[in-house]
């Protein structure tokens, strides 16, 4: 753009901003203000932010402290498992809190309601379900147990794996109760 | 050089003992979020001859402009709650109204309203040459005139109308040098006639 170019262009500005002013009618305020009194604002409840924001720190909060209690528990029983697995007789039950139950090991876990018996002979696993295929690095079974029987096949698997012969295949079993109507299965763990 | 620029609100904090006359833009408009009429009222007051000049040049129509300006005032006490500060009030007020002016000349595009008794408006009075300047102003397109109103007539700077055109600053410019240039172009062939 020449000078003169820029020059014309401010000098044009100048009088458009001069001569392009316009005065509001006279009634347009009033009208406004007698529309925006006809629908009064509700003053905005300052005191819910904080309240809400609050109730929101409690819930996460609680939720936190919950999901820390479960992977505790969850790693307590992890915990307990290995040690079951590594005992010679591998017949060690535990309850929710990782820690042995009191009549002599035989009251399944209360949350979990799964218990590991280590080395029960094969031969003796087949009797009571067909042996699924597993992965090959698979070293144990979960047995489904209906709710009535989980007592009953608890004590005879470690009454199998505490007779189990020296050096019979064997394999690790977790016992995961199922509902009463369930059937009794082997699966991969 | 510099644009005259048309007066601004003080930039006033309020501190208790001060008119809401001299309250800042902002602080009436915290006032209006909650619920308080008289600091909208006087933004209102305030505003009312820019928001009603800048309707008025970019629809070209009275009746229309003053549509604009009341129905955008009261879309802005609904939303008032919403205006957050960050940016200036005069920059979201004039966003709105001219949200509604082009909403006014879509509408007129698809009903293909009579432009003959909307290109001067009453208010103009016929001194020396102001009516060729208002009638050059009304034959350039709509994103061009918005421009030049926004930016000479109003007084926004750059920036400013590039927030209430919703365009980039660039984008303003541009529109604003070609405008300008056309504006020129049809007052020198009106004066040649």
């Amino acid at each position: 753009m020449t000078d003169n170019g820029h020059t014309d262009h401010e000098q044009l500005g100048r009088r458009l901003h001069e001569q392009g002013q316009a005065q509001a009618p006279p009634g347009l305020a009033g009208d406004v203000m007698r529309q925006v009194r006809a629908e009064p604002r509700q003053p905005p409840r300052t005191w819910l932010r904080p309240v809400a924001l609050c109730a929101a720190v409690a819930v996460l909060l609680a939720a936190s402290v919950a999901g820390v209690a479960r992977i505790g528990a969850g790693q307590s029983s992890s915990a307990s498992r290995s040690a079951e697995t590594h005992s010679a007789m591998g017949a060690v039950p535990k309850n929710s809190l990782g820690q042995a139950s009191g009549a002599g090991g035989q009251t399944p876990n209360a949350i979990t309601q799964e218990r590991r018996v280590a080395g029960v002979p094969t031969d003796k696993l087949a009797t009571l379900s067909p042996l699924p295929f597993c992965a090959a690095q698979a070293h144990g079974y979960a047995l489904r147990v209906p709710a009535g029987r989980y007592a009953a096949v608890s004590r005879q698997l470690q009454a199998w794996a505490a007779a189990k012969p020296a050096g019979a295949p064997a394999y690790d079993v977790q016992i995961r109760r199922a509902p009463a109507s369930a059937r009794l299965a082997l699966t991969c763990p | 050089m510099a644009l005259p620029r048309l007066p601004v609100a003080p930039a006033a904090t309020y501190d208790g003992r001060m008119r809401l006359q001299d309250a800042s833009d902002e602080w009436l408009a915290k006032r209006a979020a909650r619920g308080d009429a008289d600091a909208f009222e006087q933004l209102v007051l305030r505003y009312q001859d820019r928001l009603y000049t800048l309707a008025l040049r970019v629809t070209l129509s009275e009746p229309d402009a003053r549509d604009c300006v009341q129905e955008g005032l009261i879309s802005a006490w609904r939303a008032i709650d919403r205006f957050r500060g960050d940016a200036r009030f005069s920059t979201w007020i004039y966003r709105i109204v001219l949200r509604k002016a082009y909403d006014v000349l879509d509408r007129r595009k698809r009903t293909a309203e009579p432009m003959e008794e909307i290109v001067i408006a009453s208010s103009d009075r016929p001194a020396d040459d102001r009516l060729d300047l208002i009638a050059a102003l009304a034959t350039l397109e709509p994103e061009f005139r918005a421009a030049v109103v926004a930016c000479d007539i109003i007084g926004m700077s750059m920036d400013e109308a590039a927030a209430a055109l919703e365009v980039p600053a660039g984008t303003v410019k541009s529109r604003l040098h070609r405008g300008r240039s056309r504006l020129a172009a049809e007052l020198e062939a009106h004066r040649a006639s």
